[in-house]
């Protein structure tokens, strides 16, 4: 008896200094941790967005969609509002796309100038589990200052109105020689990215001036509502584009949101 | 065993005991992170820290834990130090971590490590076995990046990503040796190569 | 995730994302015990069993300990912990059910406890966010795929030991490894069959 007492005793107390070491460590790198995570994010940021002064971080909207062969799936994409002098330059879309060699892929695409016709500028590859040598040339950066790689093909690309495909699917897109699939993923998640853009254009550009009273008024799913908020970004005055939109949101989608919030919900 | 000069335990670990290419230990992690010089360096790294840490713990605790409970004492101890070397590496090297993923825990079942606490350190002083995790986390290391030189040369064309071989074969490199047959191949490969040195 | 969901998951852990050729995980036993087909199928049953354990107990500890007191950070420990009890437990069970199993198995089942394949299925359950469904058929597919590739493997060196004359510096280890290498190869085969 007296040996398992002393066996349960010293296993004891090693787990509990182990435990308090632990807890000391953790708190000292939660930051650090914090931070670092940030950094990823940020960073993809900086790659793909006209330049910037706010925090896009931490006005990010999340939204969900349905995804998927038949919308039974669902989607979730981060968008990223980058403004400068409290205008919007620039939205960078984190979107995944399901449909990888290998499973899903994610993106930040930088998309630009009017959510009715965006120029995309250009994606960042963050997360896949693509075949090496022919799916992670998707990453690919060029080596020298202009040659091309796969990736470069949507710097600074018009977004046509009918989306982008690949070549082989009719569109004007190169895809990566022996990696279609992967090369779709690309071209699925920027036409995402630029569908959700125009979706939530209104909710992006009047949330600048971190105006609470516009956001419960703005979620609006239709985009037929969209074109005549969504010119006011570009056209309105960078003075403050909040108190100009905000009632004209407010008019146009009081009678969308219902059906609008419904059609998200619904998935 | 506390009579061998300090100098002899800690070259053992290098060559004559090399956990990996002699005694055959901790294949999991060299198999999976030696992708490139970098990640298998950087792994290295991190065993190291954890096989001196446990040794010494280990060693200072070795009269005080009962013969019956060794296991999971030292367990708990090495879990301890894999811990706090996940969260330092998240904190201050998320790329290494993010490579490294799920294999950083996991350091905690590289037989290397609880074989050292059981045959080494639970028997001798503390100085010897902190020389003999050091020995060992060295001699792991350097197979780690001879391991991952081999894979990363021939599947990237680099080292430490560095492009060493031209861009030629940078653009068309041999890409089994980067997925899970190369590694097979280079580890067994080079074991054969060792074995065969050894006996000569 | 419904019935196709689950086949997917099972056809995916088995094959596609096998833990011992593309993961890398279970080297050591599939190293040391695959050398005769009964002792692999022993092995394999008892990995089985105890990584069933681990992922449900594993999965209720940190759902309902360590998330509700935020006590993440001690998955490793307690993982483990969880598991060297369960492995305890059953080479108690073994010795008593089954000396015979028990003297061949050796010195390999207290080395289960060190199996990364054991607390890697409890590690990547939790990292990928499955549920508890999801988590139970994930380890026991993994598991299922391990003792695949044991089996596999056992049988053809039975073989390479009776008919091929390797060189000396070769045998052992070193085939061994070469021989996984291009089982390994062939598993390839199935990348993108199923996406997870």
């Amino acid at each position: 008896m007296k040996q398992e007492i002393r066996y349960v005793v010293v296993l004891t107390l090693i787990s509990v200094v182990a435990a308090a070491l632990l807890a000391i460590v953790n708190q000292v790198t939660a930051d650090p941790i914090a931070q670092a995570r940030r950094a990823k994010t940020l960073n993809a940021l900086q790659k793909v967005l006209p330049p910037f002064d706010n925090e896009p971080d931490q006005e990010m909207i999340e939204v969900i969609y349905p995804a998927g062969k038949d919308g039974k799936l669902v989607g979730m994409a981060e968008i990223y509002p980058a403004r400068k002098d409290g205008k919007l330059v620039g939205v960078a879309v984190k979107v995944t796309d399901p449909g990888g060699y290998a499973g899903d892929v994610t993106f930040m695409v930088g998309l630009k100038g009017d959510p009715n016709a965006p120029i995309v500028n250009g994606y960042d590859l963050l997360a896949h589990k693509e075949t090496p040598g022919l799916g992670t040339k998707l990453a690919d950066e060029p080596k020298k200052p202009n040659a091309k790689t796969f990736k470069t093909q949507f710097d600074g690309l018009a977004f046509p109105a009918d989306g982008l495909k690949v070549v082989k699917d009719g569109g004007t897109i190169d895809a990566i020689t022996g990696a279609t699939i992967s090369s779709r993923t690309a071209t699925n998640a920027v036409n995402k990215a630029v569908e959700l853009y125009k979706e939530k254009a209104a909710e992006l550009a009047s949330g600048a001036a971190a105006d609470p009273a516009a956001e419960p008024a703005a979620p609006a799913a239709d985009p037929a509502a969209e074109p005549a908020p969504a010119e006011e970004p570009t056209a309105a005055p960078a003075a403050d584009p909040a108190a100009g939109s905000d009632d004209g949101d407010d008019k146009v989608n009081e009678g969308e949101s219902p059906e609008g919030e419904q059609e998200v919900d619904n998935v | 065993m506390s009579n061998q000069s300090l100098g002899s335990v800690f070259t053992a670990g290098i060559i004559r005991e090399n956990p990996l290419l002699v005694l055959l230990l901790g294949m999991c992690p060299s198999l999976a992170v030696t992708t490139s010089v970098l990640n298998g360096l950087g792994m290295g790294a991190a065993v190291i820290f954890v096989l001196m840490c446990s040794n010494i713990v280990i060693s200072l605790l070795r009269k005080v834990i009962p013969a019956g409970v060794r296991i999971p004492a030292f367990v708990v101890v090495i879990a301890s130090f894999v811990t706090i070397v996940d969260m330092v590496m998240e904190g201050f090297a998320p790329d290494l971590h993010a490579a490294l993923g799920v294999f950083i825990p996991l350091i905690v079942v590289n037989c290397i490590i609880l074989a050292r606490a059981e045959a080494f350190a639970s028997k001798n002083s503390v100085l010897a076995s902190a020389i003999d995790g050091l020995g060992m986390g060295l001699g792991f290391t350097l197979a780690l990046v001879l391991v991952s030189a081999v894979r990363e040369i021939l599947g990237n064309g680099s080292i430490l990503g560095i492009n060493i071989l031209g861009e030629g074969f940078a653009a068309s490199p041999v890409l089994i040796m980067i997925l899970p047959p190369g590694g097979f191949l280079t580890l067994g490969i080079i074991i054969a190569v060792m074995t065969k040195l050894r006996r000569a | 995730m419904g019935i196709a969901g689950y086949l997917a998951l099972i056809v995916w852990a088995v094959f596609v994302n096998n833990f011992v050729l593309s993961q890398f995980l279970g080297i050591c036993p599939f190293m040391g015990v695959s050398k005769k087909v009964e002792s692999a199928v022993g092995m394999a049953a008892a990995v089985l069993f105890v990584i069933t354990m681990s992922s449900i107990i594993t999965f209720a500890l940190y759902k309902g300990l360590l998330v509700p007191w935020k006590l993440e950070y001690l998955q490793t420990i307690l993982f483990i912990l969880v598991i060297a009890a369960l492995v305890q437990f059953v080479e108690m069970v073994i010795k008593k059910v089954s000396p015979t199993l028990f003297a061949a198995l050796g010195i390999f089942l207290p080395l289960i406890t060190t199996n990364c394949a054991v607390l890697g299925a409890a590690l990547l359950a939790i990292k990928k966010d499955f549920n508890f469904m999801q988590t139970l058929v994930f380890g026991m597919a993994s598991a299922v795929g391990f003792g695949l590739v044991l089996i596999l493997f056992a049988a053809i060196r039975e073989r390479l030991a009776l008919n091929v004359a390797t060189p000396k510096a070769m045998q052992g280890m070193p085939i061994g490894l070469i021989t996984a290498s291009i089982l390994s190869l062939a598993f390839l085969g199935f990348s993108g069959m199923v996406r997870m």
